[in-house]
């Protein structure tokens, strides 16, 4: 029994509906240990709205108290910009400060330039996409991932879905996942 | 291992009934001692494996463990664990320059922290389907 390592992950992981919920069925299941910051939930929190203008705000804001529930141990407080360097944009510091704070060995982001300017930075910590770090923990306990996959399907209640369907809604965000996932069910 | 024939399973279940009224061993010189619940409990398990055939061992569990033994116990990462003993969150207490953490009170933060981040879960799936979040 080990400790998981910690994913700092970034509001464009969480905002797309599978990926959050892979992450945090992930986290749940100790395959890593997702954590974020108060101002990760805040733009969280409105990027939801924002995509889903047609909803009731109200119901929105309830998915990212529940994230915020999960979370409830994984979110840092972030102090200073602290070692973070001008390499990385002005706008994104707060992320790989919080990162930082952390103790993160891994900043999960979906922004490519976000992942190219922490590689300059010679920061301890490793940018990786989302999709990248799913198939990191696929190569280090695909048993593990695969259920944590068949619970996620397994909670869909729609009767149409099927698995190929859930593959496929699950490579917009996370391509090489799915891609194993749907191999191993023909093995 | 060891082998465990038909004789030993019977006496296992023998032993395991009369367990129920709780144990006192008879040292060689006469004295009757009763044994802790603790130890009974740990000795039903062990009949009870040898009473379905299967080998038993005996695992000591340490009253109290280190933040990088606490976080494999919580599933969570050592930094993790730091910031709920720096929160106040678990208990912990220095032996020397490091910290230790009472196993009691993790497997009690464990407990509390499963069912929560369950719930969580399964409310925030409920709730995208619901709302069609994922047919988005």
């Amino acid at each position: 029994m080990t400790a998981p390592f910690v994913a700092f992950c970034d509001a464009d992981v969480l905002v797309p509906i599978v990926c959050c919920d892979f992450l945090l069925t992930a986290a749940e299941a100790g395959l890593v240990d997702v954590v974020v910051s108060e101002v990760v939930l805040g733009e969280v929190e409105r990027n939801l709205v924002e995509n889903f203008a047609h909803l009731d705000p109200a119901r929105l804001r309830r998915r990212v108290a529940d994230m915020r529930d999960f979370l409830a141990d994984q979110i840092v407080e972030v102090g200073g910009l602290g070692a973070v360097g001008d390499v990385v944009n002005e706008k994104d510091r707060h992320v790989v400060a919080a990162a930082l704070e952390a103790g993160a060995e891994v900043l999960v982001t979906n922004d490519r330039r976000l992942r190219d300017e922490v590689e300059r930075d010679s920061l301890t910590i490793r940018p990786m996409s989302a999709d990248d770090l799913g198939n990191l923990l696929w190569t280090i306990d695909s048993d593990t991932v695969s259920e944590v996959l068949e619970a996620l399907f397994g909670k869909r209640r729609s009767d149409s879905l099927t698995r190929r369907d859930f593959a496929e809604m699950l490579s917009r965000h996370l391509p090489t996942v799915a891609r194993a996932w749907s191999n191993r069910a023909k093995d | 291992m060891s082998i465990i024939t038909d004789e030993d399973r019977d006496r296992a279940r023998r032993v395991l009934g009369a367990l129920e009224h709780g144990a006192q061993i008879v040292t060689s010189d006469g004295v009757r001692v009763e044994l802790p619940v603790a130890a009974v409990a740990a000795l039903s398990d062990v009949l009870e494996a040898t009473a379905a055939g299967d080998d038993a061992i005996v695992v000591r569990t340490p009253e109290e463990v280190s933040t990088e033994q606490g976080a494999a116990v919580l599933g969570v990462s050592r930094p993790t664990v730091v910031r709920m003993i720096d929160s106040g969150r678990l208990p912990a207490h220095m032996v020397g320059t490091h910290r230790r953490v009472q196993l009691r009170d993790l497997l009690a933060v464990r407990d509390e922290t499963a069912g929560r981040r369950r719930a969580a879960l399964d409310r925030m799936a409920e709730d995208a389907e619901e709302l069609g979040l994922y047919d988005s």
